[in-house]
């Protein structure tokens, strides 16, 4: 599982994303999710399963991508994040530590490193992942942008 | 049809898991989103003696954040007269029959905070506390209160709590209604005498519902194109104190009159009330409503039975691409 320390968009770097989300019982919640997604500036498309409530999220190459306010779109429409798993370029990470990766100027806390024999990594945030965070001060140490996060007991 | 209502219900609950929380007549834990617009226009009809008593709001619904709704209702009907009715309450209370002007009673204020969201994969249990407020010129002439339906002016609040698993949802409110005091003329029945001022202290209102839904189509999502059709069956009910009546207020011979003379339907009670319906939402966004309301144990003295109930809902989402 990984864990979200994201302190800045990321520059269009993620191809796509799968989004799961909880509570949905109807076509009209769905919608009500989607209107909301829909509404953020670097959302490329949506593709709802109305079946499964899951939906695909491409993005716009050129705008930032912020995996917080995915999950704020979701609860803006009245209904919990189950996740988001962000699909991520390997030769777009930089290993910092064992547990602290970049992406571009994104840093994540991670309970292991990517894998580089795979083209793509994936970064998967569940309903925890946006709770506040503390990591380990070496990890973000001297990097201005990064914000500290307090961990949850 | 009482029964029927009752059959249905079972036939409900021993459905396979699946349903609905837009219940035509109660609102649910769950929330608008946020800063989507959602209009609603809805009418009750019923049929009184001789007379078609019809109620008709045009509700403005938003979502202020994710956990906060509001509603706005403006309310016309013709439901009461300018006046209490003569040598009220003595006789003719309710007074049925009457011929009264449809005329804009006032508006209701509703908002609804949800502080409690248990979701899973196509279900969930969410909790809400509840607000309201009216205000309206009526001469309501049943100590049964009303806000959301125009009769009264007061507040009120309570609690929802909505379970819901795949196509099946229920919904339990409780709720209390403090209604304002309503100062009126009666018509004196003598000839060339002066109206007589009536003030009324309408009775302490507890609230209760269950409602219940089940999706009946489609089978299985594929788009947002397919019409929605739900099923439900609502059981709604109040008991309430007995109204106190003062005569003559405002004049030296003010006097408090013993609820030991009021009529039935000044007195206190209690009812619980059937309502079936079924539901048709088209492109996923279009509601439509229909219910009908008949007694189940008591009766309300402030409708006559059956009462029928439409509503059109509609919603709004800004900013989108």
């Amino acid at each position: 599982m990984l864990f979200l320390m994201l302190p800045e968009k990321s520059r269009g770097q993620y191809p796509d994303a799968e989004l799961a989300i909880d509570g949905l019982t109807c076509s009209q919640c769905s919608r009500s999710v989607e209107m909301q997604l829909r509404k953020l500036p670097f959302i490329q498309s949506v593709t709802m399963n109305l079946a499964h409530a899951t939906c695909k999220l491409t993005f716009k190459k050129e705008a930032g991508t912020n995996a917080e306010a995915i999950a704020q779109a979701v609860t803006d429409a009245g209904f919990s994040l189950r996740y988001l798993k962000l699909k991520v370029p390997t030769d777009k990470i930089s290993v910092v530590s064992d547990n602290c990766i970049l992406v571009e100027k994104d840093a994540y806390a991670t309970d292991r490193p990517p894998d580089p024999k795979q083209p793509y990594n994936y970064l998967l945030f569940d309903k925890k992942s946006f709770a506040k965070q503390r990591v380990a001060g070496k990890c973000f140490a001297n990097r201005k942008y990064c914000t500290v996060k307090v961990l949850a007991e | 049809m009482r029964k029927v209502a009752h059959i249905l219900l079972l036939l409900v609950m021993t459905l396979p898991l699946h349903a609905q929380e837009l219940f035509p007549l109660g609102e649910p834990a769950s929330n608008i989103p946020k800063g989507a617009l959602g209009v609603r226009v809805f009418s009750e009809t019923y049929k009184e003696l001789t007379q078609i008593r019809n109620m008709s709001a045009l509700r403005l619904m938003y979502g202020v954040a994710p956990k906060l709704s509001v509603y706005l209702t403006g309310i016309a009907s013709n439901h009461h007269g300018r006046k209490m009715p003569v040598e009220y309450p003595f006789h003719n209370t309710p007074e049925r029959g009457a011929v009264y002007p449809y005329k804009f009673n006032g508006a209701h204020l509703y908002g609804k905070y949800r502080f409690l969201s248990n979701d899973g994969e196509h279900r969930h249990l969410r909790m809400a506390a509840y607000a309201e407020a009216a205000a309206v010129k009526t001469t309501h002439h049943e100590t049964e209160p009303d806000l959301a339906m125009g009769d009264n002016s007061g507040v009120g609040g309570g609690l929802i709590t909505t379970w819901l698993r795949q196509k099946f949802a229920a919904s339990l409110t409780v709720g209390g209604i403090l209604p304002f005091s309503r100062t009126a003329p009666s018509p004196d029945p003598i000839d060339g005498l002066p109206d007589v001022m009536v003030r009324t202290r309408y009775g302490k209102t507890l609230t209760y519902s269950l409602s219940l839904g089940y999706l009946l189509l489609p089978r299985s999502y594929r788009n947002y194109n397919q019409a929605n059709i739900n099923l439900y069956v609502e059981f709604r009910g109040k008991a309430f104190q007995a109204a106190k009546v003062d005569l003559f207020v405002g004049s030296p011979n003010e006097y408090f009159l013993a609820p030991s003379r009021y009529p039935g339907a000044l007195q206190k009670g209690r009812f619980l009330d059937v309502s079936p319906g079924v539901q048709c939402i088209l492109n996923s966004n279009t509601r439509i409503d229909f219910s009908a309301t008949f007694a189940s144990l008591g009766n309300s003295y402030a409708r006559l039975y059956p009462v029928f109930d439409i509503g059109i809902q509609h919603y709004f989402f800004f900013g989108k691409k």
